[in-house]
């Protein structure tokens, strides 16, 4: 199983552009296509994910909802407290990226859908309603973190904290671009007769696996571009980049087969959720609410260190961890 | 028309692109009349900047002013930096040429 999921053609894809970067190859996408292509994949899962909900049991929506937020919240806790254990990490860059790893990664979730599909495993639709809710907790939690933290320095130094805007940070963390297309494919998906739904399947279904292929590729060599950059991130950070994601996908398998009752696909998929860190929504909140914080750190981490773990280890292994507490 | 040159400051500022919109308040506030602004990308402190995502996309801005604005400017750019925001910011001495094709100097 571990080798079969390291052959799916997105990861191999994956792997050609890292090692399109290796070499120091002209591989370059024109501007804006990655961007482009990501919208493409949000809709497409996004309107796959409404289909599916017309036959959800509403008890279990809510749950996964309530659960959703939960998990939002605490996951970018832990994250903050392991950073801080020994005080070796600042409390700012502590804060941004306990953010990054409390919300969620659409590129890991969609590869973790490839994956099951490859394998011919079953899912709920319910981790992708979570995906969308466990984008913004993570980023008030990191906010709120860093705020705190801007209050301790002050009053150490003896001076007044300068005051947080709060309401464009959390009008950014509610209405980035993601969320609208994943929410509002989410509901197309839910509301559009199965006739007119048929018609667009083409477009969201058939194409798709091609389309992440190009997506991955791409993300191959920005990932590499980014794990060239290790050196400035140091040991502890890169650590942190590999144990986050096993706590938080750990905690993910038993809150999926516990506590929401999800088949083997569904509570891998909330596993990979909760494994993954943010490189899209959550950096420009981060940079703008935390400029503390040296934006090179959760760049790095995120896109250079935890998005190839999950992809290569993380996807094989947590599939085995839920197969396993299964049977329990 | 009449078209003379005059001594000024060429501002440069560099910043995250999620720092734009604020900018240019601060630009309007201390009586900038104009800007040009280009993508940038590139490498330093806060790591590289590729344009992949707005969280690594970098602006610049290049503004003419009087050196009493420059001033001004620099300071107001000087309290973010105290704030935590990585800005990188210089400014040269130039001759602009100036019209008075709009009615009224245009630095």
């Amino acid at each position: 199983m571990e080798l079969d999921s390291l052959l799916i053609p997105a990861v191999l894809f994956f792997a050609l552009g890292a090692f399109a970067k290796f070499i120091n190859s002209d591989l370059k996408f024109p501007e804006g296509m990655t961007k482009g292509i990501g919208l493409y994949l949000l809709m497409a899962i996004g309107l796959e994910g409404g289909l599916a909900l017309s036959d959800v049991d509403f008890g279990l929506a809510v749950s996964s909802i309530i659960w959703g937020v939960i998990l939002g919240l605490l996951l970018p806790l832990i994250g903050y407290a392991l950073l801080r254990i020994r005080n070796k990490i600042n409390s700012f860059d502590a804060a941004a990226i306990a953010a990054h790893y409390g919300s969620v990664s659409a590129a890991t979730f969609l590869t973790a859908v490839a994956f099951l599909d490859v394998s011919g495993v079953e899912y709920e639709s319910y981790p992708i309603i979570m995906m969308v809710i466990m984008e913004a907790p993570a980023i008030i939690v990191g906010l709120v973190l860093a705020a705190l933290a801007r209050k301790k320095l002050a009053a150490a130094s003896g001076e007044v904290a300068p005051k947080t805007e709060w309401s464009p940070l959390f009008k950014e963390a509610f209405t980035n671009g993601s969320v609208i297309v994943l929410l509002g494919a989410l509901v197309i998906g839910a509301v559009a007769t199965p006739d007119a739904m048929a018609k667009v399947t083409p477009f969201t279904n058939d194409i798709f696996m091609g389309v992440l292929c190009l997506f991955l590729l791409d993300m191959g060599l920005e990932a590499a571009k980014k794990a060239s950059t290790l050196k400035k991130v140091g040991g502890v950070l890169v650590a942190f980049g590999v144990v986050m994601p096993l706590v938080g996908g750990t905690i993910g398998v038993v809150v999926g087969v516990s506590f929401l009752g999800f088949s083997v696909g569904g509570a891998f998929l909330l596993a990979i959720l909760c494994a993954s860190a943010s490189y899209i929504a959550v950096p420009p909140v981060m940079r703008h609410g935390v400029p503390e914080a040296n934006a090179s750190y959760y760049l790095t981490l995120s896109l250079g260190v935890t998005f190839p773990f999950n992809v290569v280890i993380g996807i094989p292994l947590f599939y085995q961890m839920v197969i396993m507490y299964s049977a329990l | 028309m009449s078209a003379t040159m005059c001594p000024g400051k060429s501002v440069h500022i560099i910043v995250n692109a999620t720092f734009e919109n604020e900018l240019i308040r601060v630009l309007d506030k201390v009586g900038v009349t104009g800007y040009t602004q280009l993508d940038a990308r590139g490498n330093g402190y806060s790591g590289v900047q590729g344009g992949y995502s707005e969280g690594e996309s970098n602006v610049m801005f290049i503004v003419l002013v009087t050196t009493e604005v420059a001033k001004i400017l620099i300071e107001s750019l000087i309290d973010y930096i105290k704030r935590g925001y990585p800005i990188v910011s210089y400014a040269c001495d130039v001759d602009v040429l100036i019209t008075n094709k709009y009615g009224k100097p245009t630095i």
